[in-house]
């Protein structure tokens, strides 16, 4: 059983594995079967023995898409329901992630070796429940998942991790193939007791959208082709085979990356027997998607606005889309000398693999933190789940979205008020409020425990207090995680005092409600809802490559 | 300072490698951001051109102008293609590659070239390593080696799986050659190639065209005839097939018949491997032979590494499992092994580099970070301590006449998988003329057969400057072979003991070389010559004192000489005559032992005048011998009893025996002439003419060979015998 931890990036398109190397440098593990670093994140069913995952899993996508899967990601630790059905077995949002997994481990594997220990990272705006879904998927696949740290942070730790000890403001411009994530953090370096380094990472602020990527790019040029195609030939677009739309497909992606180095690049499409020569110029790419840059700069200034006039240091451009020149220009223009780009590709993965180091030195010393702790009584509350890491995390687990509980407010509105912010860390994830009964003679009242991106006090909840449930607002991020029910004996006046913890772990959230007046407490355990998985164990050994 | 770069020149794709900052070799990026560039040329009317995957697309559309595996080419005399009025061999055409290359390369990492590593085919032999290297240099490139491919990849492999006693098979399956190489991790992180074999016309290529055929076949099983020509069309979406059934089983390609419409064929993983079974049974052939060669079995093979795109497929793995018992490592990037071997070469005794600049590409190499270890000093200090040992590929050697004189033979000089660098000598008689212009012509023959016709005539020197020396003659050529680390052969001559090599000219092989198949199909055949009697007798007067008895003696010996590889019964006796005759030796066939008899005649050893004449001993042994009967008489004066001498002379001739009077100083003409008789007659020369011409005589009577070129292979009598050779060019002493 090795004991490296690899870093492993999953992403929506494309994912990828990294390892520390004996000298400190991280390196990617390649793919020899699809001659690049990366892994498509994609997976197709084949047949029933046989289950490609890769790029010729994607290049399968215009001829077999029923039985292609894309962009899981969109869907894990959503509990919205997603699954679908392959030659006779039902696969969840985990089962499909943890087949890409085991795709990376198998090519670890086929180069001598072990994949056994991975850290995993997730984008900033991954709530706890997809947090610990992608966990899950890794256990599925056969890993032990020791920690799951979010890529804007690994990329910014494989930027600068141990370069400067002062305090700097860091943005991190993701631009990947499925998804858009500007997130802010703020690095510093100190010493410990033990006079060791401590790299810290804190996440300010993060915003985005996962339906925004590199692919709407694709599709952009997928459409002047097909345009031009059918005016050169003389049909319209609904007379293509799906043949040729994967013709056009195929010649998207070098078209792009071609574009991105000369001005123009000229598209050869086999149709009908005969050859359509098109030019694409670089202008004409960058007029037909200027909206979309500019969809990513919005993003950028809302995330700009939440810093308090805070500047930002520098800007790290990270993801493969973010080798367009446009994309440069754009973010060079508005944060003029910081735009650093290093290692798109690659960056999350590697930093994810130093970020593994840190934990692996970390394990040297475990026994120590746990005498120490025991030595000095105080119980350590480790953060459950997060790992076998003593305290001296390197960097501090947060929590990536903020929980509050629905009450109503000084006007009468019914609000979420956010007891535990976003970017608390997981150790001090518990707080105590205490509220008041608000009428006379209410036989109980109803605690709606409440999950948000917000980090302001009072957040306008994804419910009326009275009127239509809805779990989740996609406009505000608001999701309803459940609620629970204190019975008040009657005869309670106005103006009781209810004390209401709540403590949030990666399992769920825990409330303890107490009536002041009685000293009756009402506890309630809240989990998250993951979504389960499982069918993809039976069918990992199918995945062609082992 | 610029970067050493190791350079793959691949059939179908190149790449180019260098070590980094933190001491790891990985490959270049082209200017579009690709490790691999196709190596397709497609040239357009005006004389320019593009390189690489823009080219291959062009190709593969079947568009003009295109230029694609011409590395099967190298070393072929002639054009390799033409377009728009302009020639193109394969050595210009590499030269367009390698001069891409650089200069993308320059460009992408902000640096110069200063040196690198071209890596070519272990069977690559002289005649195509020469042109690879001149193409490289031609391209700008300072190349500071030539390396094998397999050894190339061995490298790579050991750089990272060193295990020492390790003996690794590397099967390296390209797009156009295959290439299987045994190698020998030993101590002191050495790591020996040991042998290497191949095909280099099979490859990737091949199983595309396979592919292509069932493509074919299955769409005229749809459509039953078709005007269309779709062979270029299926080549294409074979190689996409290809890919695809290496992880699919079943694969779909379209295509579009003009006068057919749409039509889709189907193609299984299944139908395509046993359809390229018998491409797979080529290299287990080789590999049996190699195991074999080396009395090694499959267990005695610790690994065996795959190398090569083509090895991606499933069948191979498959294939190779199922005939070593072991599953094929993919530890090293099959398409990049060799280049970043050849970079690993290029820097293996290098210095620490200047820091790498950071460009936008995403793959390239990160400076280090500070405070950590200093990767890159004990990265190339680890490298800097494998060293690697090449083996020659072919067997070289030089056309040398027989041993009987019956025709022609390859004389090997160095064997096949020996360990270069390398050099072997021989030495041979060479008989010079003594009209100057002394040459010798040596054929350089590339094969393992002693059978000239089963050679290639790899081509030919001239010697010159080989002097005459009338006190030693035959004299003494010494040829040289030489292997340098690049492979390339270098061929010395000498003369005797001189420390100087003669000049010699290089040219290229003889267009025909039939004249030296003749004579050897056919068994050395048994004696078609008549027996030949020769007696000699040597004046051995007071006069012959000195120079005269040696000049004479050599003759005789040269004479003699002249008859060990006759096809027939020669027998050879000796007398001296003066005031009476000794008879030294009788008629023997024992021509070594008549010699050495010869050697011990001695002036005056029969009496200081010239009383006596030889005929009548001459009579005695020679009348009644079968076939041709002839008595060598040499005189430098005029004997006392000089009628009787023409009246026992002329009884000679009465019975057959040919007299052949030949005389120098103050021998008589009219004398010679009359004791003479037969074709040859009398002969007056002078004393220094005496060996070349006691040597014509000899020939004239059936000894030797032909004239001239007998003369230009230093003779027949020895077979060339190793020598102790001397420094080769670039040697340090």
């Amino acid at each position: 059983m090795s004991d490296k931890i690899f870093g492993i990036d999953l992403g929506t398109t494309y994912s990828c594995i990294a390892k520390l190397n004996e000298d400190g440098t991280p390196v990617v593990i390649e793919n020899f079967e699809d001659q690049t670093d990366t892994l498509a994140s994609a997976v197709f069913f084949e047949s029933e023995d046989n289950i490609i995952v890769g790029d010729n899993a994607k290049a399968s996508v215009e001829e077999a898409g029923d039985r292609v899967v894309e962009y899981i990601k969109r869907h894990i630790g959503k509990n919205d329901g997603w699954s679908r059905e392959f030659f006779g077995v039902e696969y969840t949002p985990i089962d499909i992630s943890a087949m890409i997994l085991k795709r990376l481990r198998q090519m670890v594997q086929s180069q001598g070796d072990e994949v056994d220990r991975a850290v995993i990272t997730c984008p900033a705006y991954f709530g706890i429940a997809e947090q610990e879904a992608t966990r899950r998927a890794g256990e599925l696949a056969g890993l032990e998942v020791v920690d799951i740290i979010q890529e804007p942070t690994a990329a910014a730790l494989c930027y600068c991790a141990r370069k400067f000890k002062e305090e700097k403001i860091i943005m991190v411009y993701d631009l990947g193939g499925g998804t858009f994530d500007v997130t802010v953090l703020k690095m510093w370096l100190d010493t410990n007791a033990d006079s060791e380094e401590v790299q810290h990472a804190v996440v300010l602020c993060s915003d985005g959208s996962d339906m925004l990527g590199g692919k709407d790019w694709d599709d952009v040029l997928y459409q002047k082709l097909e345009s031009v195609l059918c005016e050169e030939n003389g049909i319209e677009p609904a007379d293509l085979e799906p043949e040729d739309r994967q013709a056009i497909r195929s010649q998207i992606e070098k078209t792009k990356r071609k574009l991105s180095r000369a001005d123009s690049c000229d598209v050869r499409i086999p149709y009908s027997g005969s050859i359509t020569r098109i030019t694409v110029t670089r202008e004409e790419f960058e007029s037909l998607t200027s909206a979309l840059v500019d969809k990513t700069m919005s993003f950028v200034e809302n995330v700009m606005g939440r810093l308090n006039g805070q500047e930002v240091d520098t800007v790290l451009l990270v993801g493969g889309s973010t080798m367009m020149p446009m994309i440069q220009r754009a973010v060079e223009a508005r944060f003029p000398g910081k735009v650093q780009q290093e290692d798109p590709h690659r960056a999350v993965a590697k930093g994810a693999a130093i970020y593994a180091s840190l934990l692996m030195a970390k394990d040297d010393a475990p026994a120590e933190a746990e005498g120490e702790a025991a030595a000095d009584g105080e119980t350590s509350d480790k953060p459950e789940g997060r790992g076998s890491v003593p305290s001296k995390d390197v960097i501090r687990p947060q929590l990536p979205s903020s929980f509050g509980v629905g009450v109503l407010n000084g006007k009468g509105d019914y609000i979420v008020d956010n007891l535990i912010k976003m970017g608390t860390y997981y150790d001090e994830a518990d707080a105590t409020e205490t509220y008041r009964v608000p009428e006379d003679g209410l036989s109980h009242i109803v605690l709606r425990v409440f999950e948000d991106r917000l980090t302001d006090d009072e957040v306008r909840p994804c419910v009326d207090a009275y009127g239509d449930e809805q779990e989740f607002d996609p406009s505000t991020g608001v999701r309803l995680l459940g609620d629970m029910r204190v019975d008040l004996p009657s005869g309670m006046p106005k103006g009781t005092k209810i004390e209401v913890n709540i403590k949030v772990t990666t399992n769920g959230v825990k409330l303890i409600a107490r009536n002041l007046t009685t000293g009756e407490e009402v506890p309630a355990e809240i989990d998250f809802k993951i979504g389960e998985g499982g069918a993809a164990a039976n069918v990992l050994g199918k995945i062609s490559g082992e | 300072m610029g970067i050493k770069v190791g350079i793959d020149l691949g059939t179908t794709f190149c790449a180019v490698a260098m070590i980094g900052d933190d001491g790891k070799a990985a490959v270049i990026p082209n200017e579009m951001g690709e490790r691999l560039t196709p190596s397709v040329i497609q040239f357009f009317d005006d004389g320019s051109y593009i390189v690489g995957a823009d080219a291959k697309e062009a190709l593969d559309y079947g568009e003009e102008g295109c230029a694609a595996v011409f590395k099967r080419s190298m070393g072929e005399s002639g054009v390799y293609c033409s377009f728009y009025g302009r020639d193109y061999t394969a050595q210009s055409l590499s030269e367009i590659m390698l001069r891409e290359l650089k200069k993308q390369a320059e460009k992408v990492t902000g640096q110069r070239i200063d040196e690198a590593v071209v890596t070519v085919p272990a069977y690559f032999g002289e005649l195509q390593r020469e042109p690879t290297l001149r193409a490289a240099k031609d391209a700008g490139l300072n190349v500071r080696q030539l390396v094998s491919e397999p050894t190339a990849a061995a490298m790579n492999y050991a750089a990272d799986h060193f295990r020492e006693n390790a003996k690794v098979l590397i099967y390296d399956l390209g797009g156009g050659t295959f290439d299987l190489t045994l190698v020998q991790m030993k101590k002191n992180d050495r790591v020996d190639v040991i042998r290497t074999t191949g095909n280099s016309m099979l490859g990737g290529k091949n199983w595309d065209e396979e592919l292509a055929k069932l493509l074919v076949q299955k769409i005229e099983e749809d459509v039953e005839y078709t005007e269309c020509d779709i062979h270029t069309h299926a080549l294409r979406e074979a190689e996409k097939v290809k890919i695809a059934l290496s992880s699919a089983m079943k694969a779909r390609a379209h295509f579009t018949l003009d006068d057919y419409g749409s039509c889709t064929v189907e193609v299984t993983r299944e139908e395509f491997d046993d359809a390229t079974a018998h491409l797979r049974e080529k290299t287990r052939g080789l590999c049996i032979n190699l195991l074999d060669s080396m009395k090694l079995s499959w267990r005695d093979i610790n690994a065996v590494v795959l190398v090569g795109g083509s090895t991606r497929m499933p069948q191979i793995k498959k294939f190779i499992k199922q005939m070593s018992g072991r599953e094929p490592l993919s530890r090293v990037n099959p398409d990049e092994a060799v280049a970043i071997g050849a970079a690993i070469m290029a820097n293996l005794k290098a210095q620490p580099y200047a820091v790498q600049k950071i460009t936008n590409d995403e793959s390239v190499i990160r400076t280090l970070r500070k405070g950590s270890v200093p990767a890159k000093e004990t990265a190339v200090e680890s490298l800097q301590k494998l060293s690697v040992s090449d083996v020659v590929a072919h067997t070289l050697g030089k056309v040398t006449v027989n041993r009987d004189g019956t025709g022609y033979k390859n004389q090997i000089i160095i064997r096949e998988n020996s360990v270069i660098p390398v050099k072997v000598a021989v030495a041979e008689q060479f008989y010079t003329k003594d009209e100057g212009g002394n040459e010798s012509e040596i054929i350089m023959l590339q094969g393992s057969s002693e059978n000239v016709r089963e050679c290639t005539a790899v081509c030919r020197y001239i010697v010159s400057g080989i002097e005459h020396d009338p006190t030693h003659n035959p004299t003494i050529l010494k040829v040289q072979y030489s292997y340098d680390a690049n492979g390339i052969v270098h061929v010395q001559a000498r003369q005797g003991d001189s420390d100087k090599d003669l000049p010699a000219k290089k040219l290229p092989a003889p267009d025909d070389m039939s004249r030296y198949y003749e004579g050897i199909s056919a068994p050395p055949a048994k004696a078609k010559a008549e027996p030949l009697r020769i007696m000699m007798a040597v004046d051995v007067s007071g006069s012959m004192t000195g120079r005269p008895m040696e000049e004479a003696k050599k003759a005789m010996c040269r004479f003699i000489d002249e008859f060990s590889c006759y096809p027939g019964d020669v027998k050879i006796g000796a007398m001296a005559v003066s005031d009476r005759t000794q008879v030294v030796c009788e008629l023997t066939n024992d021509l070594t032992a008549c010699r050495e008899k010869v050697g011990e005649i001695e002036v005056c050893m029969t009496g200081l005048c010239n009383e006596a004449d030889p005929f009548d001993e001459i009579l005695n042994r020679l009348a009644v011998a079968r076939g041709k009967k002839v008595g060598v008489v040499l005189a430098d004066g005029v004997w006392s009893y000089r009628d009787k001498a023409i009246t026992r002379a002329k009884r000679c001739a009465a019975m057959g025996i040919n007299i052949i009077g030949m005389g120098f100083g103050e021998a008589d003409e009219e004398f010679l002439k009359a004791i003479s008789s037969g074709e040859i007659g009398a002969i007056k020369v002078e004393l220094d003419e005496l060996t070349p011409t006691f040597g014509k005589i000899a020939q004239e009577l059936g000894g030797g060979r032909g004239g001239k070129s007998r003369r230009l292979f230093g003779g027949s009598k020895t077979p060339p015998t190793e020598c102790e050779t001397w420094p080769a060019p670039g040697e340090q002493t």
